[in-house]
This record gives C-alpha cells, structure tokens and sequence, in this order.
C-alpha cells in the first residue's frame, strides 16, 4: 500500500483540458472539452489523462452515432464483440439496454473486457442515453494497484502463472445464450455465439504496452490457471478476485445523460450495478482492438 | 428494490437519491438553525427510509453538531476511543498527511462488540483530501431479503460474536498492544482497562425496532458463531460477509467540507476508504445510544 496515490504533480501540467480526480485510486473528470471536435494537441492530453488515470470521465457530451464513432476511431481500429451484435445501422456500435420490465443487467461481476479473446479490446467507452434517477452507477478498479499492494513473496509465486479465460464461462450454471433467454431480455436478440467458443490463454502479470507498468490481470471470465486443474486454481483465484477489487483500488461513476466513460481494460475491472429494477437504461458501447497480452 | 422510486411526500426537505440501493442527500435544511418538529419529523423518516442521509454545505460548530445529534437520542459513549478536548460527547478522527494507518477501512457496523450497539452514527467532514476518503455503505436489509429461503430459514437462530479488541485486527494486536506501539490515531481513553466489554454476542437476522424489517446483521467484528467452532463457522461467516456487501447493495458518499451524514447502524455496514495517503482527513463523530438487537 506504498504507492497509494496517483501523484498528479509529477506530470506535465495540462494546459487544453482540466482534470479531476474522482477518488484515490483511479479516475478523473476531464473538462473543457467538446469530444465531437478535438485537435491533436487536445487529443494527446486527454490520451496521457486516459493513461495515468486509467478511466476518465466526460459530462454533457451530445454526439451524433457518427461523431462518437469518430471520436473512438482515433483511439486505434474497432473491436467487434465476438458474442454480442452491434447496431443495425451501426454495427460497430453496442447498444446496451436494460428497460423497465426486465431484471437482468449486462456485466454485473468484476471483469475486464474480452479477456477472453487471443487479443482483448484495449478500451471501452459507453456514451449514457438514457439513465435512471438513482442507481446505474459503474465501478471501477485498478489493476495496476491490485498487482502492486501484493507481497513480494506473492508477487515471485504469481510471475510465472497463465490464467485461462472462457467467453461463455457458466454463471449459475448458464451460458450466455441461456441468461438471456426467456424472459423477453433486450439483450437475448443480440447473442450470436461464434461457431466456437473463444478461450485465451494470458499471462496474470501483464506488463501495459504503453505505461510499462505490470498490473494483475485477472476478471471474472478467468475459469483457472493454465495448467492447474479448476480445484487448485480456486483458492488462489478467488483470492486474487476478491483483493483486485478492494474498495481502496476502485472509484465509482455516477451516470448522468451526455456522460461517457472511457477505460483502459488492461489494467482496470469493471462492474455494472444493477440496482434500479423499473427503471430504463440505455447505453451506447465501442471497443478499440488491442493487442496480444504479455 | 421497489424503493428506488421513493422519496416523495415531503413538504419540508427536498430527498434525492443516491443510489439503487440506499442514501439519499436532504436539501433545503440548514443545521445551524433550530428545527421544527415537522422539519425534524420528516428528517427522521427520511433516514428511516435511506438509512443513509446527507447534507452538504453546512457551517456547523461542534454544539450545533451535539444539538442536532441529540435530537435522535441519548449519545453513546465510544468505549474505548477518547473523546475530543472539551466535547465528551464528540469523538475526532484525524489522519495526517504522514499516518498510513486509517479509522474504519473494513466492512463493519459501529459498536456492533456492545451489549446496546449505536442506533446512529452522525459524521461532520471537517478537513478533506482534494480526493479520496470516501465512505462505502451497504444496506442489511437487502443483504437479508436476497438470501434464498432455505438460508433463511438456516440462519434465522444463528447468534453472531462481536469482538471489538480482536487479535484478528489487521495489525495482529490488541488495542492495548497498538496503543503500546503507538499504531492507529485514536487517542484511547485507558488501553488497559480490560473491564470494558468488547465481546457481545447479537442475533445475525435483527429486526429493527423502528421499521420492523429484518436485517442481516454482521460485519467485521463478527468472529463466529455463538456455539460454534472458529473453524465451523468460518466458510459461513465468509459467504454472509461477502454477500452483505454486493455492489447493487452499496454506494458511495465522496465528502467536502460541510458534509454532515447519518446513518442508521442496525441496517447498514459501512467502510473508509484509505485511498489519500499523504493528504489530512479530520471529521467529528457522534453516535446515538441503541437498544439490544433482538
């Protein structure tokens, strides 16, 4: 617990957008900005606030389908969901939608996105539309904290270890295609499974291509280590779950409509709380492709 | 979760809510003022309801902190903490910009080791981090009614034993080893005086007296329980720790100068985040004398 703070003051000041942390951990508020006209200059900033806060928020955003794509395409090619289908009209945009009748939300356990594809998408940002009074809130966490505050005992026995992560891992018991069944789910017509299921092998101590900081790469599509059976890999997994997320690591965002939240899924979990039941919500998601994990 | 859309009927306060789960920030009060008793009326039925309320930007001194307190019950002396210079009643908590060690950063319930626990805990933000130093709070009521009815039905007999001086502290000391060793930054009354009572054994399933609903009361001063082995009770005891505190359960308060929140201890966990090493958090703390849980 060294290095508990980002320590702001060590950077360059930021001279075209202001930054605000959200909490200790991780996150900040960028302002100043308007996402669907941005020069170079204004751009790289808020790529090194994205980099040392590894999630940033903006508020009051009004984006055209066309303009959010825009924006996500300078953040590099995108990454298609292998299991979920995009917009009709925009299939590179994933429409997330909870309404008012339905139970079930989408991604309420800590992950972090499509770690389960040989190369995972490198961020994700979600543009709110529609987004009940109270309740609806994404948490964060940060892995680079959660590798950090390990032992260095811990850390040695960790460096070697391979995790494997399944893209239809049963919870409850259910894939996919059966959690979103049968109870008129919006997001049951969006499942299309690939023609075979998609598991990755990556190491558990990612090194960020960009940051060079390790950070402990572990969500809830890892099924076990590679190489261990399920019974060995669960103490420790289920251990290292738990620590990834401790309040000290997280911060949580409060949605408002306008807001988008941009982060970077190699060092960070994240978790959608479902906790507004009767009310709608209605989100707009893009992927940026990423690369190999080492 | 019905509750997600309450907060109407109120004429005097303006109840807006933070979460799904609980909390709710209380506008149109100003507590330096003396309160009507329908303003008052519709406070308290407001906390009822929120179980956490909040309100910002309030210039309070330390006597209209105790008045406002006061109007919720007798205090409740903190056992073993000592009291603030010249305010028996107040408690101050101060971490320094060079302490490491924080007051509260586990999921607990205040006082939960006494015989009669603190109904409420009403805390004044007096010096905040520019970031950091949240507090987290979960809802027991939730945690009770999304147990399955067979793990009802188990638990309903269960005692819990509450231990406020435990050896299981993260330190691995008691209280009056820490104070020896000059750890934490609560000033203690007597760190010797083994006469106080830190061990109460309590119901895990409570019924609070006001709202008659039943909670899942535990929280990290819970050790085992009562008639059982350390051993047997632990897998338990882990899984009903664990689940009490399910993001859908929770939120988040992020602090300013000014912020006055109460919360009410018979349904609600609530933890500290120690995410601002480096920077000085002050608040003063005062808690309302409770019944015995039944």
């Amino acid at each position: 617990m060294s290095q508990l703070l980002r320590n702001s003051t060590d950077t360059a000041p930021y001279e075209r957008i202001t930054v605000k942390p959200v909490a200790g951990a991780m996150g900040a508020e960028i302002e100043g900005v308007d996402l669907s006209q941005l020069d170079d200059a204004t751009f790289a900033e808020i790529h090194r606030a994205w980099l040392e806060n590894n999630v940033i928020f903006f508020r009051g955003q009004t984006l055209t389908p066309q303009q959010y794509l825009r924006f996500a395409k300078r953040w590099g090619d995108i990454h298609l969901h292998p299991y979920m289908k995009g917009m009709a009209d925009n299939p590179e945009i994933f429409e997330i939608i909870k309404t008012e009748t339905e139970t079930k939300n989408f991604g309420n356990r800590w992950h972090t996105d499509q770690q389960f594809c040989p190369e995972p998408a490198k961020a994700t940002m979600l543009y709110a539309i529609e987004v009940p009074a109270a309740g609806g809130d994404t948490m964060y966490s940060n892995l680079y904290r959660a590798y950090e505050s390990l032992s260095d005992g811990m850390k040695q026995m960790l460096s070697g270890l391979k995790t494997y992560n399944m893209g239809d891992r049963k919870y409850g018991g259910k894939s996919r295609a059966e959690r979103y069944s049968g109870g008129g789910d919006t997001m049951a017509g969006r499942v299309a499974p690939p023609r075979e299921d998609m598991n990755s092998v990556h190491p558990l101590i990612r090194t960020h291509p960009e940051t060079g900081r390790k950070a402990l790469y572990i969500g809830s599509h890892t099924d076990r280590f590679d190489g261990l059976t399920k019974e060995e890999s669960e103490p420790l997994r289920k251990f290292l779950m738990q620590h990834a997320r401790r309040p000290e690591f997280t911060c949580r965002f409060r949605w408002q409509p306008g807001s988008l939240a941009l982060w970077d899924n190699r060092c960070c979990q994240h978790y959608a709380v479902n906790d507004y039941h009767g009310q709608r919500r209605h989100m707009l998601r893009i992927t940026i492709k990423g690369d190999t994990p080492f | 979760m019905a509750e997600a859309a309450l907060n109407t009927n109120y004429e005097r306060i303006t109840v807006k809510r933070i979460a799904g789960a609980l909390g709710a920030e209380i506008f149109g009060v100003d507590l330096a003022q003396p309160l009507d008793d329908a303003t008052f009326g519709e406070i308290y039925r407001a906390w009822l309801e929120n179980q956490v309320i909040v309100f910002r930007d309030q210039d309070i001194t330390p006597d209209h902190h105790l008045a406002f307190a006061k109007r919720f019950g007798k205090i409740h002396p903190h056992p073993f903490n000592k009291p603030m210079e010249g305010y028996p009643d107040i408690l101050e908590m101060t971490k320094r910009e060079t302490d490491t060690y924080n007051h509260g950063g586990r999921w607990h319930t205040d006082q939960m080791y006494t015989p009669q626990p603190a109904k409420a805990t009403m805390l004044v933000a007096r010096e905040m981090p520019p970031y950091g130093g949240d507090t987290m709070f979960s809802n027991l009521y939730r945690a009770y009614e999304t147990l399955s009815d067979g793990m009802k039905t188990a638990i309903a007999g269960l005692k819990g034993v509450n231990n406020g001086d435990s050896k299981k502290h993260e330190s691995g000391m008691t209280r009056a080893e820490r104070a020896k060793a000059g750890i934490g930054q609560m000033p203690q009354i007597d760190p010797t005086d083994i006469k106080i009572q830190t061990i109460s054994t309590h119901p895990i399933v409570r019924t609070h007296p006001e709202t008659k609903r039943k909670a899942l009361y535990i929280g990290s001063h819970t050790e085992r329980f009562h008639g059982m082995t350390d051993e047997e009770s632990d897998p338990l005891r882990q899984y009903l720790l664990d689940h009490s505190h399910r993001p859908e359960f929770t939120m988040r308060l992020r602090w300013e100068v000014g912020t006055v929140t109460l919360w009410d201890n018979r349904c609600c966990q609530h933890y500290a985040l120690n995410d601002y090493t480096g920077f000085r958090r002050r608040m003063h703390k005062i808690t309302i004398c409770g019944d015995t849980p039944f």
